[in-house]
């Protein structure tokens, strides 16, 4: 009996990643629950819809006001900006700065969404028929949502940035210092960091660009509690993400290309660079 | 005219509306895997939209039943599918739920010939400590993964308690309709 009970962790994961898109038999299954969600969300939003335009109406003419004085002192913002933005394209070209990345952006819906526990994931309308890879950044305008984890015909799973197995390389904006983020459930990541790294509470955190698909500066969170550890050597600093999965009803995902990982993967083929991955990260390994 | 279209709701809840209710053990393996479709949509989709994006988890209770009921076999195809779906449903790492059904598919198939399952008690004591048991080694993945302990507030404990009584509730109401007041037996 002992044996039978155990058996199945020789199979539990070492690496303790959850399942990825390769796998096409368990994940078609979700191919004949999609259906059934998608459907559902949508009745939801019926109702919402037709009670928020038709019956519940008492604030929104006092909301339109404002919004009107808000609209315009938002247009006189963006002309002085189509200004700043042509003089800073000028001043890029006379120092002979290249554009760094080409990006499309794809615009998706929430169809379904798990926060209430350390695996936080969104399922969204986008899938193989709208060319998205797995490893795409998914934002909003607010920040960073998380990371494209699965791929089906119709639809797709993202990873959300509390996830506990989402890491992301990032940088303090005030002062540069860079660190791994990692998901801790709940809607909160955490840095680890020096203990003499000079960090505040308050402080913006953005990507860093270095590695991954995410490119440079785009927001994360704040910081909001910092504490030591028992070592003496470093210090946790808890993030509080910028964006607010539930109220979350679109996001954004980003078919960013880095120039130098696309440059190695003409030259050598996606396999190699696959190849060369895997030996690098067994060599660290061991 | 308000009578016809009573009868045609009526007609079409009695011609289709009514097979779509799960029912546990059919005695039909693919009808079995239809019905663990619905009621997985329904635990992700509609009652978290009902209970502000906190869900429960029907899905283990429903396992539970299946593996006191049917043989051996058809159960562990059962909770093998179901763990398939429900990993890839989620972001836990690779082989957590099918660790966590194999080892409680084990456990009540040698512990049912041992129990009268004619009473709630032993319904009520199997379903309780098989959500604490889903529940804690949640509780190890994530503690391996993060490094600590500082997820698991009061509250998460709490909440994560509270939703265990409903689904052990949602249980008991499933044994009365299906084994108790049908006078089924184990096969």
């Amino acid at each position: 009996m002992l044996s039978a009970m155990v058996s199945p962790f020789v199979y539990f994961s070492s690496s303790l990643k959850p399942w990825q898109a390769t796998r096409k038999f368990p994940f078609l299954l979700q191919e004949v629950l999609y259906p059934f969600e998608y459907f559902w969300n949508q009745s939801l939003n019926l109702v919402k819809g037709s009670w928020g335009t038709y019956f519940y109406l008492v604030d929104t003419a006092k909301e339109n006001v404002v919004l009107k004085r808000k609209l315009a002192l938002i247009e006189a913002e963006i002309t002085d900006y189509e200004h700043q933005v042509q003089e800073n394209s000028r001043l890029r070209k006379l120092l002979g700065f290249a554009d760094r990345f080409n990006k499309s952006l794809i615009v998706a819906e929430i169809v379904g969404l798990s926060g209430d526990s350390p695996f936080q994931y969104l399922r969204i309308n986008r899938g193989l028929d709208s060319l998205l890879k797995v490893g795409m950044p998914v934002l909003v305008g607010s920040g960073v949502v998380g990371r494209l984890l699965r791929i089906g015909s119709t639809f797709s799973d993202v990873q959300l940035i509390g996830d506990t197995s989402f890491n992301l390389d990032v940088i303090v904006e005030r002062n540069r210092v860079r660190g791994v983020l990692k998901g801790i459930g709940d809607n909160r990541c955490r840095l680890l960091l020096h203990r003499h790294a000079d960090i505040r509470i308050n402080d913006t955190v953005v990507t860093s660009g270095i590695t991954g698909s995410f490119p440079k500066g785009l927001p994360v969170g704040r910081v909001i509690r910092i504490s030591y550890e028992s070592d003496d050597v470093s210090q946790i600093i808890t993030i509080q993400p910028w964006v607010d999965n539930y109220g979350l009803e679109e996001v954004i995902l980003l078919r960013y290309s880095d120039p130098a990982i696309e440059t190695i993967s003409e030259i050598g083929g996606d396999k190699w660079l696959k190849d060369a991955v895997g030996t690098l990260s067994a060599q660290l390994h061991n | 005219m308000f009578n016809l279209f009573i009868s045609c709701i009526s007609f079409f809840h009695k011609k289709f509306l009514v097979h779509l209710v799960p029912r546990p053990a059919t005695g039909s393996l693919a009808l079995d895997i239809f019905y663990l479709v619905i009621l997985l949509g329904i635990q992700f989709n509609v009652i978290p939209s009902l209970l502000f994006f906190h869900h429960i988890d029907l899905l283990t209770i429903w396992l539970c039943y299946h593996f006191i009921v049917l043989a051996p076999a058809p159960a562990l195809a059962m909770g093998l599918i179901a763990a398939l779906m429900l990993e890839n449903h989620s972001t836990v790492p690779e082989g957590t739920y099918i660790c966590i059904y194999w080892i409680l598919a084990i456990v009540l198939n040698l512990l049912r010939d041992h129990l009268s399952w004619r009473d709630y008690s032993p319904w009520l004591a199997c379903f309780f400590i098989a959500g604490i048991g889903v529940f804690l080694f949640e509780t190890i993945v994530t503690c391996v993964k993060t490094g600590d302990y500082g997820y698991f507030t009061l509250f998460i404990v709490a909440q994560k308690l509270l939703g265990i009584t409903l689904s052990t509730l949602f249980g008991l109401a499933l044994v009365q309709r299906h084994f108790l007041a049908s006078g089924r037996d184990l096969t």
